[in-house]
């Protein structure tokens, strides 16, 4: 794959999440701002955004957002869980609303 | 007269934080104690939204349920979502609890598994943190937060899920049943062998078809 490709994947992707990160802040904001980890400005400023902001935004070679958890340690300790799945699970959504504090 | 006039929408959103909590499951207690609505009209809802007459009984009154280990587990994942909806996003109390409570409900059946704690329990954990029975202690291994009792030292804490007691998960028959069937329409199977679990607080079994369509509809 080119990078020319990779490139264009990463503002498509960009582009996907700040869209969907508006639907989810308009249907419903608080629960939204609790999965995206949005300051009260900045979840406010994105639902405001028009769509030719929001591609603007979007073109770039970097990606907009990044990973929630800081410590990497953390997630080997998710992964690494023998037991079932579903408490994995449980467990990542546990450290992310944390996640969530600790950026907000 | 006059407290009529003014708390018409006042009195809408009370009805409609009372619909809510029903259909989460809630029993008669928590409305009572949540919303100004009185007895009768909360009946009368109830039946309603249920189609049937609230359970009667005393709500669940112990803190130890919230330290063993499933219970745990799930009740810090509730409280956390709580939290951060109260502290960080500055949510109301009351909103925040129904929206968190739906947050949670919403992960556990991502992960296909029982909602442990059903909604009167949730409510219940809120109250014995607000009266300072409960609080958070971090896992000195993964730095997640769970429940534990009020004052205990936990300098070296670990949580149940870094370091499950040994029997964690297995006694439970729900569990090897969900195994066994684990498909995607097996919720019937699921509740009812999640009753037992949910002994005490027996409604939260039942509205979790209702749940599932509050997670996937519509919500304010």
């Amino acid at each position: 794959m080119n990078i020319e490709e990779l490139l264009e994947e990463i503002q498509d992707t960009n582009l996907t999440y700040l869209l969907l990160a508006q639907r989810l802040l308009k249907e419903d904001y608080a629960a939204a701002q609790f999965r995206l980890k949005l300051t009260d400005d900045m979840a406010k400023l994105l639902m405001s955004l028009s769509t030719r902001q929001l591609s603007r935004l979007a073109r770039t070679n970097q990606f907009l957002f990044r990973l929630c958890f800081d410590n990497a340690d953390q997630v080997q300790k998710i992964v690494g869980e023998k037991r079932d799945s579903a408490m994995m699970q449980t467990h990542a959504s546990l450290l992310m609303s944390r996640a969530a504090a600790a950026h907000a | 007269m006059e407290n009529s006039e003014k708390s018409l929408v006042a009195r809408m959103h009370q009805v409609q934080l009372a619909v809510n909590l029903i259909e989460l499951g809630a029993r008669l207690q928590v409305l009572e104690t949540e919303t100004d609505l009185s007895r009768g009209r909360l009946l009368r809802l109830y039946k309603e939204v249920r189609g049937i007459s609230p359970p009667k009984g005393m709500l669940p009154f112990s803190t130890d349920w919230f330290l063993t280990w499933g219970p745990n587990i799930h009740s810090s994942l509730f409280y956390g979502i709580y939290q951060t909806l109260t502290q960080e996003q500055g949510c109301k109390r009351i909103d925040a609890f129904v929206k968190a409570y739906r947050l949670y409900l919403e992960q556990v059946m991502l992960d296909d598994s029982e909602p442990v704690l059903g909604l009167n329990r949730a409510w219940t954990l809120l109250r014995f943190f607000e009266s300072g029975l409960l609080e958070l202690a971090e896992c000195t291994s993964c730095h997640g937060r769970f429940v534990m009792h009020a004052h205990t030292p936990c300098k070296d804490y670990v949580c149940g899920i870094c370091r499950p007691p040994s029997r964690a998960g297995k006694t439970s028959k729900a569990r090897s049943k969900l195994h066994e069937t684990s498909g995607q329409d097996n919720v019937v199977v699921d509740m009812q062998h999640a009753q037992p679990v949910t002994d005490v607080d027996a409604p939260a079994a039942e509205p979790v078809e209702l749940a599932r369509k509050r997670v996937a509809g519509g919500r304010h």
